[in-house]
């Protein structure tokens, strides 16, 4: 068994690369990288979040989508301490708990980022919209 | 042992023979003694794995600040060879003329197994450029983390468990040519090496050769009792026997391997080939070369005589002579040999590069995992613990702080060495530990005051008062206060007047300036008004201790407090409100690396985000007008900080607490035995936090202001609206409906007045 799985990891850390690879460039981003919504209204462009930011919350997205969560959070968190006062990282992490269950700690990441984006900015109203969802499922 | 326990029924008439068979019997129980004590140390100690405790991996990036030197050092650190060519060798590197090449270790992280992988980083002036192996560029990469310490047991011996198939070949083969020729042949005693040395022993009536076994030598270690009587060497023959009869020559010498004695580093006993080379040479065994596994080996024969750092040249003969018998057995080359013995002792520089065992972070690393694992799992099941651990952040904490209380008690010249000290620093929005100094002497494992050091905080306890006044609604930041005296009735009928520190009132002044300025009487005036219940709540909401005594004394201070909780209530401060419970670990893993368990990062918010952001403003004016002023110029001018002074009673305790946008710090300072300092915070913990600061490179405190504050110029002493060009004037965010008077002469005009002015006019005419 314990054979069976150590075979497995090598075959898994075979096939991954070494280090942290860029995210493509079209990846879906939740960090506001000068978006507008297109209302007129204009959006506040928000700061972008960094290529080794945004390629760690990729990974993270990634094995977030593959099930793997504890993996997912370690990824987000190496992103939060390279640039732990950026909306997107705690934002992604809200998102995750929310998708572990962990309505409490979603809505608190999601104050978290709400503190830290600009007014009227496109993670301000990604951040409200994590805390409303998880206030809702909390209940 | 049954082999021994032959049964004579014939001899029943001679008394002579009952008498041997008696002594046979009590021989034959001293045997099954001996068999029994040594196979259950042997098969104890062959599984008694210390959890080993790495820092943090450093994470390197395209933009992160760092200089080439700065990641050479890093490099060095972690034992990274320089080599020449294009490193092929996990763990080593060379400087190119575009940055640094390396090729990294294979290193299981707690998420991933990573194997040996080529990176070249490219650097722009002092920052990462560029992060490439090939044509494949990465975003970001982490170096293999630096091994810190062990969590061993109380007896102090410290291990790192070196597998047969990580053992160099040359280890063995020099072993075996030095210490032990015909290991392979004998059965635990060496007759001929015994009787060699005795001849040798009596021809220059001392003893200079053992003719001791590996094995012998195993045991001696395993019972560590250095008295050479004859009684314990035939002892030690008789175990050395049983265990050649129970256990494989491959097992034996790996026993040895991982339990010989190599040295002592302050009460931590070093044992073991893996850790001597760790300790020694920052490396892993087998990426030593040939010239420092036969320093190793040349330190068998007494650790503590053929020392490196206190006695380079005996050991330089030794190690040479090692070599020496390497060639002469066909071991290595006599080349290869001479090359070896032309080198240095090149061993690891631990007084310039700063130790790599840190006792006191240790401490807090233990006490973390005390609530999940007991004592015995982690000084026996191999676990692996990731920590938050920056160790050029602790190097540095360190120096400065013996540095420091050096440099006071030089001031101070009756109390010669005795002054106490601790700093703890964490990572601001993380709430990782990544620092800890629990005494001067930092490599000692003491009394770690930074974890149990509970002592009153004085002023610490007032941004408090302050966070419950903004917060109520019915102050901000320019709020008038005043600082008159006040009489506070006590429940026992008492009453209590406290004083400001100079002893002086002030009249009406701002909130800002009453926390700046460090101001008791004002401060009194607040706590009263919102209660000292509601403070004792606020800090225990922030961090503090659970059972906060909610009397008036508590708003000048009057609790007591650990320098780990109070970088917890201030790591909320920085954070915004949000507390973060602080962590020393990040995960553990087991002996197979299988993930155990997480601490992942938790937040909470306890307090209003606007009012944080107001009382920190105050917070920063501390640094650059209040009591904190006198570290102006100790750091880097643009550098901005928050903190709060802090002194306790009869200046029994000198404290600072602060952060930056990246660094949480408590800096502590008193006697063990509660004795007057004669420091205040600023005299004395200020200067050391400002020491550590300016070394560390750290990022401003600089936080989005809140929607609901707007900017606005303010006259520090009276709080009146002004212009930014008058004299003494500073810039605020305050509520957006803050009602604030303009200063006689000085009031900004309508125009920077803007949309305020317009609101104001908007509402008096409606």
């Amino acid at each position: 068994m314990r054979v069976l799985l150590a075979i497995a990891m090598l075959a898994l850390a075979g096939c991954t690369a070494p280090y942290v690879q860029t995210a493509p460039p079209a990846s879906p981003t939740t960090a506001p990288t000068g978006t507008t919504d297109g209302s007129g209204q204009g959006a506040v462009v928000g700061r972008s979040i960094s290529t080794a930011g945004e390629a760690l919350l990729e990974q993270s997205r990634r094995q977030r989508r593959a099930g793997e969560f504890a993996q997912a959070s370690a990824s987000v968190e190496r992103a939060i301490r390279i640039e732990p006062d950026h909306p997107a990282v705690w934002l992604e992490l809200g998102q995750l708990r929310f998708e572990q269950g962990d309505y409490a700690q979603a809505e608190q990441m999601g104050r978290k980022s709400m503190s830290l984006a600009s007014q009227g900015s496109v993670a301000q109203s990604q951040a409200a919209q994590l805390i409303a969802d998880a206030q809702r499922a909390g209940k | 042992m049954s082999r021994s326990r032959k049964r004579r029924r014939t001899v029943r008439r001679r008394p002579w023979l009952r008498l041997s068979a008696l002594l046979l019997l009590v021989i034959a129980g001293w045997l099954l003694y001996l068999d029994i004590t040594v196979t259950h140390k042997f098969d104890g100690r062959r599984w008694d794995l210390p959890a080993q405790v790495y820092s943090r991996p450093l994470e390197l990036y395209a933009g992160l600040q760092m200089p080439p030197a700065r990641l050479e050092r890093e490099l060095l650190r972690l034992g990274y060879r320089p080599v020449r060519q294009a490193p092929r060798q996990p763990g080593s590197f060379r400087r190119t003329r575009r940055g640094i090449e390396l090729m990294s270790r294979e290193f299981r992280f707690w998420d991933e197994l990573r194997p040996p992988s080529p990176l070249a980083i490219e650097f722009a002036g002092a920052k990462i450029s560029r992060l490439a192996s090939g044509s494949t560029q990465f975003a970001v990469a982490r170096l293999d983390p630096l091994l810190v310490g062990s969590i061993f047991p109380t007896h102090g011996e410290d291990r790192l468990i070196i597998a047969p198939d990580q053992t160099p070949d040359v280890l063995v083969a020099a072993l075996k040519a030095v210490e032990d020729r015909r290991f392979d042949e004998h059965h635990g005693v060496d007759p001929r090496a015994l009787l060699r040395a005795v001849i040798v022993n009596l021809r220059s009536g001392e003893l200079q050769q053992g003719g001791s076994t590996l094995t012998q030598q195993l045991v001696k270690n395993y019972f560590l009792d250095n008295r050479r009587t004859l009684w314990r060497k035939l002892r030690e023959a008789a175990m050395a026997i049983i265990l050649e009869w129970h256990y494989d020559k491959s097992d034996l010498l790996n026993a040895y391997i991982n339990e010989i004695y190599m040295g002592q580093d302050g009460d931590r006993a070093i044992h073991g080939f893996g850790l001597a080379s760790q300790f020694y040479f920052s490396r892993p065994l087998n990426e030593l070369e040939l010239h420092q596994l036969a320093l190793l080996v040349a330190m068998v024969k007494g650790p503590a005589y053929y020392n490196p750092d206190r006695h380079p040249q005996r050991t330089l003969e030794r190690r040479n002579l090692v070599l020496r018998v390497l060639a002469d057995n066909d071991a290595v080359t006599p080349a290869e040999a001479a090359a070896a013995q032309a080198r240095e002792l090149d061993t690891w520089d631990r007084q310039q590069g700063g130790a790599t065992y840190y006792p006191a972070f240790l401490q807090l690393v233990r006490a973390q995992l005390a609530e999940q694992y007991r004592d015995e799992d982690l000084t026996s099941q191999g676990l692996r613990v990731f920590t938050g651990l920056d160790p050029l952040v602790q190097v540095t904490a360190e120096a400065r702080l013996s540095a420091g209380l050096a440099n006071l008690d030089r001031q101070d010249g009756e109390a010669a060495d005795q002054l106490a000290g601790a700093v703890v620093i964490t990572s601001a929005q993380s709430g990782e530990v990544i620092a800890v100094v629990g005494d001067r002497q930092a490599d000692f494992a003491g009394f770690n005051r930074a974890l149990d050091a509970r002592r009153p905080i004085g002023s610490l306890v007032k941004p408090a008062v302050y966070l419950d006044a903004l917060q109520s609604g019915h102050y901000h930041l320019a709020s008038p206060v005043d600082d008159e005296p006040i009489t506070v009735a006590l429940d026992n009928g008492d009453t209590w007047s406290p004083q400001n520190y100079s002893g002086e009132t002030h009249g009406t002044v701002t909130l800002l300036r009453a926390l700046a300025e460090s101001f008791n009487l004002a401060t009194v005036r607040l706590g009263m008004a919102v209660g000292p219940v509601q403070v004792a709540d606020t800090l225990t909401a922030m961090g503090g201790p659970a059972d906060i005594r909610p009397y008036p004394s508590l708003l000048l201070g009057a609790v007591e407090m650990t320098p780990l909780e109070v970088a917890q209530v201030y790591g909320t401060l920085a954070n915004g409100g949000f507390r973060t419970p602080l962590r020393a670990v990040r995960s553990v893993v087991n002996a197979d690396g299988e993930p155990l368990q997480r601490f992942p990062i938790a937040i909470e918010q306890i307090a209003d985000p606007d009012a944080v952001y107001q009382l920190n403003q105050a917070l920063v004016q501390v640094l650059r007008r209040g009591t904190g002023r006198s570290a102006r110029g100790k750091m880097p001018a643009d550098l901005v900080a928050a903190g709060k002074t802090g002194t306790s009673d009869e200046y029994r305790d000198s404290w600072f607490a602060g952060f930056t946008g990246e660094h949480v710090m408590v800096v502590w300072l008193g006697y063990d035995d509660n004795r007057p300092t004669g420091l205040t915070g600023a005299t004395g913990a200020l200067q050391i936090w400002a020491a550590i600061m300016n070394e560390l490179d750290s990022a401003s405190y600089s936080p989005l202001p809140p929607a609901g504050l707007e900017n606005l110029w303010v006259d520090y002493e009276t709080g009146l609206m002004a212009r930014p060009a008058c004299a003494d004037v500073v810039e605020l965010a305050l509520p957006a409906d803050a009602r604030l008077g303009s200063k006689p002469g000085c009031g900004p005009g309508l125009r920077m007045l803007g949309r305020r002015a317009r609101d104001w006019l908007d509402e008096a005419l409606n």
